[in-house]
């Protein structure tokens, strides 16, 4: 008798005296594979879900992007209107300014200034406010809460060097 | 039995699940295999539309920032009548919005129309009010538009955008491509999870002109009201820096207003025509100083020759006679331009010789185009010996600027060369362009070449300087050395020149010195003189009155009294 026959042997027998386990390793195998496949599953709704929803945010957003950008086009040429040459003129004589003659103008000689630099009467209009970018890592992000826990402590304690007291570098 | 049920059975499920594995062979195969595209654009199809981005076009600032044409926003607002339920209420709410008697509205509201239109370009504040009501079956959908904040200041330089976004006239017409952008035309998942913001567009440059706005609005309103106190049907004013060829002011009368542009009846659409670049005409005597650059150039003459002036010169035909039709006697250079002598000028084109004659003009640029930055620039015409058009007394009345076609933007490039020692540089509009992705181009002055040598003009300068003061013009400037010409030219008409109208002009530039500034005025048909001398020339003094405050010019004295 082969150790396999052996082996068959054993697991027939096995079977005989408790036919329900059988039953048991079918259906614990069909409960795992169902339980997988409902977590697969949840996790990849809660996922499309998310996916979804941020989708829909980025649809708003950009909607929202369209009106602000018309609202801010539309404020911009009512300021340009409001500052427009003919407005400002007329606007300067009704409160009874009037144009400069000639022998109203007096000229006055300032060294190392030349002549034919003109006043610039508005500001340059391609001046943009430099907007720092997000740089923080997360060790500095650490350190700065170091500092400030540090800081706070010093306080706490009363010991923090008032700007007289800073030590010479 | 059994046996055979089972068998019958296994068959059945034999054959079945064939089928099933040729479904879902089919399935797996019109999922991945490469012949599928036909499927997969119906789907998307299905699930997806187009949307067109038209990027903010590009704004116009003047050289000092001052903001010239930017975008607004309008509204269309209508209404779909089988979406409102509240007819009453609705209707009141956007009367009151709106301002449309309510009867009308509900007029509307119960009309079968699928959709009916209220306004197609509502105000801003009208659109967002109605917004803000959040109506049922009310469609609030903005539109921009392009704005002109300062009306019809500069009209003719800028242009106007029609309502299909593309730029005519001018700036927008001659950088439409520039300033719209790049339109962009996607196709949008409607599933959210695979929405993707606009992408593909770029926004319209940004331009910066050369313009002075203020310098602007005093040669719209000097050349207005030289237009009404002579009587004239219109005219056209250019200021221009001779060093570099920065056009500082650029207007014509009559003119318009490019927000409104689309009210213009269809046929006075000439109004939009920039007749400082587009319009030809015979310059006149303006046409001398060029005369005698030349000549000076070739030393036919020198600044002290004299010649003998008869009441009539004879030249391939014609009569040449001056404009008093008088003999003046033993004449001056200077005099010959103070008194603007025709006889004079063709004896110095003559003397120059066909030639060296045309090859001057041309070196001046006359009847060719400047290749300035906007739309419509017309060439001009000089014809010249060897064309068949060409006759010998062309060469005499050439000399004085008749038988020629110019615009207004040659001649003031030409004087420039006077004024700028004998360069002559390239009239243009836009000193620097910034790109959405913030790259600047600069334009920087480009010379076109020399017309005559740097002794030549400061002889030519001295000149006419000193022809204007003999005399005693209307053009001179108290406290300032300018130095320029008038211009009265006939009208050609079919057979010959009309007998009443005039085209009277002045170019001329200032402080002689050191040239800043160079102005032609020009005015069409006045009717209280036909001279340029009593017409554009006081004109030219009351511009230049302001324009040396503008431009922070000090008077002669004082600038002496500065330098030393």
């Amino acid at each position: 008798m082969t150790q396999r026959k052996r082996r068959d042997n054993w697991f027939n027998q096995a079977l005989r005296q408790a036919p329900w386990r059988t039953q048991t390793q079918a259906t614990s195998l069909i409960m795992a594979t169902v339980i997988m496949v409902a977590v697969i599953g949840t996790l990849y709704l809660a996922q499309a879900s998310r996916t979804a929803a941020t989708g829909r945010r980025l649809q708003d957003l950009e909607a929202q992007r369209q009106v602000l950008e018309q609202q801010n086009a539309q404020l911009r040429a009512e300021i340009a209107a409001l500052q427009s040459v003919p407005r400002l003129i007329s606007e300067a004589e009704r409160q009874g300014f009037r144009r400069a003659e000639p022998q109203d103008v007096e000229y006055l000689k300032i060294d190392n200034v030349s002549q034919t630099v003109a006043a610039m009467p508005f500001a340059p209009a391609d001046v943009e406010e430099i907007v720092p970018e997000y740089d923080e890592t997360l060790g500095s992000w650490l350190s700065g809460q170091m500092a400030m826990l540090r800081e706070q402590f010093d306080l706490f304690l009363g010991t923090t060097p008032s700007p007289d007291e800073t030590p010479e570098q | 039995m059994q046996e055979s049920l089972n068998r019958r059975l296994s068959f059945i499920g034999a054959i079945l699940m064939i089928l099933a594995l040729l479904a879902i062979y089919r399935l797996v195969s019109l999922q991945f295999a490469d012949d599928t595209g036909y499927f997969a654009n119906v789907a998307w199809d299905e699930y997806s539309y187009k949307i067109t981005v038209h990027p903010p076009r590009g704004e116009i600032y003047d050289r000092s920032g001052v903001l010239l044409a930017t975008n607004s926003v309008k509204y269309e607002i209508g209404l779909s009548p089988v979406l409102i339920y509240d007819r009453q209420g609705t209707a009141e709410a956007l009367s009151g919005a709106m301002g449309i008697p309510k009867e009308e509205l509900l007029e509307d509201i119960s009309s079968e129309a699928p959709y009916v239109m209220l306004a197609s370009r509502a105000s801003a504040s009208m659109g967002q009010a109605v917004l803000a009501l959040g109506l049922d079956g009310v469609a609030v959908s903005p539109i921009t538009e392009r704005f002109y904040p300062h009306g019809s200041l500069a009209a003719h330089v800028l242009g106007f955008v029609a309502r299909d976004n593309v730029g005519y006239y001018g700036i927008e017409g001659f950088y439409n491509n520039v300033l719209s952008g790049d339109v962009s035309v996607s196709d949008q998942s409607r599933i959210p999870f695979e929405a993707t913001g606009g992408e593909g567009w770029r926004q319209g440059s940004t331009l910066h002109l050369t313009l002075d706005s203020e310098i602007q609005y005093l040669a719209e309103n000097t050349l207005a009201q030289a237009v009404h106190d002579t009587n004239a049907e219109g005219g056209t004013v250019i200021v221009l820096d001779p060093k570099t060829g920065e056009v500082l002011a650029m207007a014509n009368l009559p003119t318009y207003d490019p927000n409104l542009f689309y009210s213009q009846a269809a046929e006075i659409t000439k109004i939009f025509d920039n007749a400082a670049v587009s319009k030809q005409y015979e310059p006149g005597s303006v046409v001398k100083v060029l005369t005698m650059a030349i000549a000076l150039e070739n030393e036919v003459i020198r600044p002290d020759s004299t010649y003998e002036d008869t009441e009539v010169l004879e030249v391939g035909g014609i009569s040449i006679y001056n404009w008093d039709r008088q003999a003046h006697g033993v004449t001056s250079m200077t005099d010959l331009l103070g008194l603007s002598l025709n006889v004079g000028a063709a004896r110095l084109s003559i003397a120059t010789g066909p030639l060296n004659f045309y090859d001057g003009l041309d070196a001046f640029g006359l009847g060719k185009l400047t290749d300035i930055d906007l739309q419509a620039e017309a060439r001009g015409s000089v014809r010249r010996p060897g064309q068949a058009d060409w006759y010998e007394a062309d060469l005499a009345t050439n000399a004085f600027g008749q038988g020629m076609a110019v615009t207004p933007i040659q001649i003031v490039a030409a004087i420039s060369a006077v004024a700028n020692d004998g360069l002559i540089m390239k009239p243009h509009m836009v000193t620097r362009r910034e790109d959405a992705d913030n790259t600047v181009t600069t334009f920087s002055p480009t010379a076109l070449g020399r017309a005559i040598s740097e002794q030549t003009a400061q002889e030519l300068s001295a000149m006419l300087a000193e022809a204007l003061t003999r005399e005693a013009s209307k053009a001179l400037v108290p406290g300032y050395t300018v130095a320029g010409k008038t211009g009265t030219a006939e009208i050609p008409i079919p057979g010959g020149y009309d007998p009443e109208a005039t085209i009277t002009s002045f170019v001329g530039y200032g402080p002689v010195e050191d040239p800043q500034f160079v102005v032609l005025i020009k005015l069409d048909r006045p009717t209280t003189s036909r001279w340029g001398a009593d017409t554009a020339a006081p004109a030219f003094s009351t511009l230049v009155r302001r324009l040396v405050i503008l431009m922070e010019i000090p008077p002669n004295d004082v600038r002496v009294a500065l330098e030393g």
